[in-house]
């Protein structure tokens, strides 16, 4: 689709809704949010800047991600598997405060794991969607 | 920490296998050699899952440390194991099948991926013990099946595929909403503690009639009688391995499903009518089923519609409610995974060989191949129910559970059904194996070790089930009874949730 409207509107949209989504995935373990969504709102942002800049002959350029679906899957099956190499059950999260005071971070090992997911939702959705705007199998 | 590790392998390896088989995409006998590794240590976990849970152990893991009030656990006892250690061997043999019978590139490039997600999938549901993790694990089974069943992409296959997927749209929908019913009416989606509440009583109607839509959705997979139309026409259109994988599978997962929840929540069902209804539905899923089959005109189309029938038995035995009979059912269970795999295997390699499926398209297999034809003949012989093979066993003893249980209509019934399969599979062997050979235009395609293995060790393993039918029964007779007696499966998930299992509050 070549549109100026649509091209600028996709350009202010992406950094923001990147960091929507990594808000998302930050607050995502005591909160509303999470990879699941984090990752539907970063393709929804990529998917929209692929259709507002790429024109119809350059569909080769458009985004080949199916990598960070087997790459997400190993990080998330893997944070649960730690936990089972130090004995304890599958996907069992540890929990720990960095910093003193007003300025302490709770962080958690299920960080990591909505890292996994997060990875797992951008490439399958933003493969989909690629697959039905291209018309040729997705490699 | 051993006992953990073996209830979380059926679903972690294949999960991981998936994963790391993702970026080999393209390098199919790479693959496939990965998956084969995989699939051993699945099968070597299974068989110690198998011995460990023998005794009446029943294994649970909840994940994450979580208590199973709140959480997720995955059990394991003896009817697991047993079901995980018949599925690891069906797709260990699909796996090796896949190698000669996969066409084209679009075939080989995505099967071993998708074949490891359905395997998360049947092991998930198979350990799960609680019902939305349940609805999950299906879930995670369709997918890798909708996209399985289109593999290839050929036109008819798509257009055969689409009921396929509607009808398990529908009832993944029917099942969410019930398990949200569930949930609502009875505060707990555990399937022990469900067990519980249903046992003591009080529950509004809402429940049972949740729990009855979660039972016909059960049905609608297992593919019974009235809600099996959805399978004769998708199954044969589907590559043979696909097809295979899934007789030996898919609908194997929903006679699960009604085996471990039927016993645990409807037992104290209000009104008494589930036990007759059921019988009903498989008397007359036996017989609808075996008719079509007798109707249809390719080998596999025979093979599929029999799906439908031989499910008929296994609910017959689980719908008669005694130790038995519900042994007898699950025997039929394990023996029908392996003889209709191998059957649907040598099926396709019948196709590969004439270029058609087509019954009477070709003839004379058994004078060319006659390796080939001992798998289909060993295989098919048992599915018929002839001494002294599997299948033999398993009608002998649902005849018996049949009669010690006072069901003597659906017990005559099962015999008629009995005779019209030998009828049928004498069909398919006359059509394809018997007489001078002619129309084989590709005759040395059939030629393939791991096809012609895959197909013959499964025979092989129908007669060794059917050598040892007595050491193997009466351990299945010790599994029913732990099934039917709920109270140990309960007290263990219950036991899980004293131990406090979590270190500190989240």
């Amino acid at each position: 689709m070549n549109s100026f409207l649509l091209r600028q509107v996709a350009r202010g949209v992406l950094p923001v809704a990147v960091l929507f989504a990594i808000y998302l995935l930050l607050r995502g373990h005591d909160a509303p949010g999470g990879g699941f969504v984090a990752g539907l709102v970063t393709s929804a942002a990529v998917v929209l800047h692929a259709l507002a800049n790429v024109a119809p002959s350059e569909r080769a350029r458009r985004p080949r991600v199916l990598g960070s679906v087997w790459l997400g899957l190993l990080v998330a099956a893997g944070t649960g598997l730690v936990a089972v190499a130090a004995g304890g059950p599958f996907l069992t999260h540890s929990h720990f405060d960095v910093g003193s005071g007003p300025a302490t971070i709770h962080l958690s090992t299920t960080l990591l794991f909505d890292v996994g997911v997060f990875l797992v939702v951008v490439g399958s959705t933003i493969t989909t969607l690629a697959a039905f705007a291209g018309g040729e199998n997705p490699r | 920490m051993m006992d953990s590790l073996l209830v979380l392998i059926p679903v972690g390896l294949p999960l991981i296998t998936a994963a790391l088989l993702l970026p080999l995409t393209g390098r199919a006998r790479l693959q496939q050699a990965a998956a084969l590794v995989s699939g051993g240590v699945l099968l070597a976990s299974a068989m110690l899952l198998c011995a460990r849970t023998a005794r009446g152990a029943i294994l649970v893991l909840p994940l994450g440390g979580w208590s199973p009030r709140v959480g997720i656990v995955w059990v394991a006892d003896a009817l697991a194991a047993v079901m995980l250690l018949f599925v690891t061997i069906v797709s260990y043999a699909t796996l090796l099948y896949a190698g000669g019978s996969l066409r084209g590139e679009r075939e080989r490039r995505y099967f071993y991926p998708l074949h490891q997600f359905l395997l998360v999938g049947v092991g998930g549901s198979i350990v799960t013990g609680d019902i939305f993790n349940l609805f999950v694990f299906f879930e995670v089974m369709l997918l890798a099946s909708f996209a399985l069943i289109a593999l290839g992409g050929r036109a008819r296959q798509v257009r055969m595929g689409v009921p396929y997927v509607i009808v398990n749209l529908v009832g993944s929908a029917l099942f969410l909403a019930a398990v949200g019913a569930i949930y609502g009416a009875a505060g707990t989606v555990n399937m022990a503690e469900l067990s519980l509440r249903a046992g003591g009583g009080g529950l509004p109607g809402v429940f049972w009639g949740a729990t009855a839509l979660v039972l016909i959705v059960f049905m609608v997979k297992t593919a019974l009688f009235p809600v099996f139309a959805w399978l004769p026409d998708s199954y044969p259109e589907a590559p043979v391995t696909v097809n295979a994988l899934f007789a030996g599978l898919l609908t194997k997962v929903g006679v699960y499903t009604l085996f471990r929840t039927i016993p645990l929540l409807g037992g104290t069902a209000p009104g008494g009518w589930l036990q007759p209804a059921l019988v009903a539905i498989a008397a007359t899923t036996m017989l609808v089923g075996v008719l079509g089959a007798l109707g249809r005109s390719t080998i596999r189309g025979v093979l599929s519609f029999h799906i439908v029938s031989q499910v008929g038995y296994m609910i017959f035995g689980l719908a008669l409610f005694t130790p038995l009979a519900l042994a007898a059912g699950l025997f039929h269970t394990l023996h029908n995974m392996l003889a209709k795999t191998a059957l649907i295997f040598a099926g396709g390699v019948a196709e590969r060989i004439c270029g058609s499926g087509k019954l009477y398209a070709m003839r004379g297999l058994a004078r060319t191949e006659p390796w080939l034809a001992a798998g289909f003949f060993v295989a098919a012989m048992s599915l018929a129910g002839m001494p002294p093979l599997s299948g033999f066993w398993g009608k002998w003893f649902l005849v018996a559970g049949g009669l010690a249980a006072d069901a003597p209509v659906a017990t005559g019934i099962s015999l008629l059904v009995g005779l019209f399969t030998l009828a049928s599979m004498l069909k398919i062997w006359n059509a394809v194996f018997w007489g001078e050979p002619e129309g084989q235009r590709y005759p040395g395609r059939g030629r393939h070790h791991g096809m012609l293995g895959a197909t013959l060790s499964l025979a092989a393993m129908t007669l060794l089930m059917g050598l040892f039918a007595a050491p193997m029964f009466s351990h299945l007779e010790r599994v029913a009874t732990q099934l039917l007696d709920v109270t140990p499966y309960v007290a263990a998930v219950r036991a899980a949730e004293r131990r406090e299992v979590h270190a500190e509050a989240p």
